[in-house]
């Protein structure tokens, strides 16, 4: 069960499922076992990464702003420019061709694209990527002041720890385990699960013996 | 190490400066940096703020700038860039291989050495054979000396901390995560004195993140390393070169401590706190927090559905830099059962 104002941290590696555990919140995959609810007023918002409005040879502006100067946002009227600023992007940056972002840019167009479309449960596919700190930590602040629910996939220990409520690890073998805490708390969680009770540094061995 | 003396320059930018030709921007001006030996660096910057180029040439891959790289005769260079080169046609263990030529070297030609023995050519002449024997003398002094003997169990171990895939499996198809660790296997036991990782942590587990921090704390040369991993840069980093607008501004201590170091500083320079300080406080404050404190924080946000509700989200936002709108109408409508 997701709470409303959860922020829900998705870890595991790649392809374990967890695309696919997005893909069955968004209802386009139904789960083989057991049923997937999603409340009614539920209203989600996603934008993968192959984007139908994301085309190579628009830039950033036209991409965004869709031929209208302003657009609603939460009952307001604002400014495509104002709005496309606030995600770090310069009015130089808002004229580059889609197709030559980089995987920083890229992923800071999708965001802004994700939180045009309005909804209260709001789902990322790997915002940290390629992104600076200082935008880490301005999107940090962004998801804790967002009063909604938030599902973020990420490896970024920092991040996730700064600001997860829970966390859901996919750990292998179609494993999936839920948590409640941050990533740290769910780390020490897994080691006392696995019954390895050393501390880390114990763990470590050389990479070559002397 | 106590025997490394830390305060040895291992090489110097003198007045460096680069323009990207195509856009005719000039992403580092002027530079005046000088490296330690044995100093552990973490490069920070916005997209396109220069670090990968930098790293470059310090990597001697790009020799297109302004200014000199002066360096202390007889260090080497290691680079791992953001997507490492592996030779098709190779297994793991062939490209890991590589990171202990001389090693390798040493033991195909004690190996072969071994077959001449047998040889009447060499074994019907004296001189021939003390030859020999004087080659094979060497190499076995080179062996013994890195304990080579058994060097594939070794490699095996080096491989399994950094989870490579399979020794024997062809790289031609292995996923952009896999060639990072082959290829940071091979860096690293190459040893070269300075060791420049291009975003190190990317595609590698915790537990693989784990092991290699302590090993570059470790580690005995300088590392320099590109990420916006933050825990690492708190775990390793020593200094934090900052690129902003083309100038390198260098800072002792790891993240927390720049955090600080920066907040102090813009403290003095504004009159009135920007959105930009008022932003690295509040990630200094979580810094600071013990792990009970950030437990309590993240409790009182799912209990803080009322008020999220009733605050004035507009003006919160506002203060933003990257702006993540709220909806709170939609809120009024959210079902009974989930409240």
């Amino acid at each position: 069960m997701l709470p409303p104002t959860g922020i829900v941290g998705v870890i595991g590696p790649n392809g374990a499922g967890k695309t696919t555990l997005f893909r069955m919140i968004m209802g386009l995959e139904t789960a083989d076992e057991g049923t997937f609810e999603v409340g009614e007023t539920v209203k989600i918002a996603y934008v993968d990464q192959n984007h139908k409005d994301i085309v190579a040879d628009k830039t950033v502006y036209e991409v965004m702003s869709q031929g209208n100067e302003l657009m609603r946002l939460g009952g307001k009227e604002i400014n495509v420019r104002a709005y496309l600023s606030r995600f770090n992007f310069s009015g130089a940056d808002q004229e580059k061709k889609c197709g030559v972002l980089s995987g920083g840019e890229r992923n800071r167009l999708h965001l802004a694209m994700a939180l045009k479309e309005g909804g209260n449960v709001l789902l990322l596919d790997e915002p940290t990527n390629d992104i600076d700190v200082n935008t880490l930590r301005a999107l940090e602040e962004g998801l804790e002041n967002f009063a909604g629910c938030a599902v973020v996939i990420s490896h970024d220990r920092w991040f996730l720890d700064r600001i997860c409520t829970h966390i859901i690890a996919f750990e292998g073998d179609g494993n999936v385990f839920s948590f409640e805490g941050s990533y740290s708390d769910y780390e020490e969680n897994k080691m006392r699960r696995l019954g390895i009770e050393e501390p880390k540094k114990a763990r470590y061995r050389k990479l070559m013996e002397d | 190490m106590a025997t490394v003396d830390d305060k040895k320059i291992i090489f110097s930018m003198v007045g460096l400066s680069k323009t990207i030709k195509q856009t005719n921007k000039q992403v580092l001006k002027n530079i005046y940096l000088s490296f330690f030996y044995g100093a552990k660096i973490g490069i920070v910057g916005m997209n396109g703020a220069g670090k990968s180029t930098l790293m470059k040439i310090i990597a001697g891959l790009d020799n297109d700038f302004q200014g000199n790289v002066v360096w202390s005769p007889g260090y080497s260079v290691g680079y791992l860039p953001q997507d490492p080169q592996l030779q098709d046609g190779k297994t793991v263990m062939d490209c890991v291989k590589e990171g202990v030529q001389a090693t390798v070297d040493a033991l195909a030609e004690y190996e072969e050495i071994n077959q001449k023995f047998g040889l009447p050519e060499y074994y019907e002449d004296e001189d021939k054979m003390n030859q020999l024997f004087a080659r094979q003398a060497e190499l076995q002094d080179i062996i013994d000396a890195t304990d080579a003997w058994n060097l594939d169990s070794k490699l095996e171990r080096a491989m399994a901390a950094l989870r490579c895939p399979a020794p024997d499996e062809l790289v031609d198809h292995l996923s952009g995560g896999e060639r990072r660790r082959v290829a940071l296997c091979r860096l690293l036991l190459q040893k070269p004195d300075v060791l420049l990782l291009d975003e190190p942590t990317n595609h590698l587990d915790a537990e693989s993140i784990d092991w290699l921090e302590q090993h570059l704390n470790q580690y005995e040369g300088t590392v320099i390393a590109v990420t916006h991993d933050r825990y690492f840069l708190d775990d390793v980093a020593g200094w934090i070169l900052e690129l902003d607008r083309g100038e390198g501004i260098p800072w002792q201590g790891n993240y927390s401590s720049w955090l600080e170091q920066k907040t102090k500083r813009m403290e003095q320079e504004e009159k009135s706190a920007s959105k930009r300080r008022k932003t690295l406080e509040r990630e200094l404050e979580w810094v600071r927090m013990s792990p009970k404190a950030r437990q309590a924080k993240g409790k009182a946000r799912l209990n803080s559905y009322e008020r999220m509700l009733n605050e004035d989200q507009t003006e919160r936002a506002e203060q933003l830099e990257l702006y993540v709108a709220s909806y709170r109408h939609c809120w009024r409508n959210w079902p009974q059962r989930c409240r």
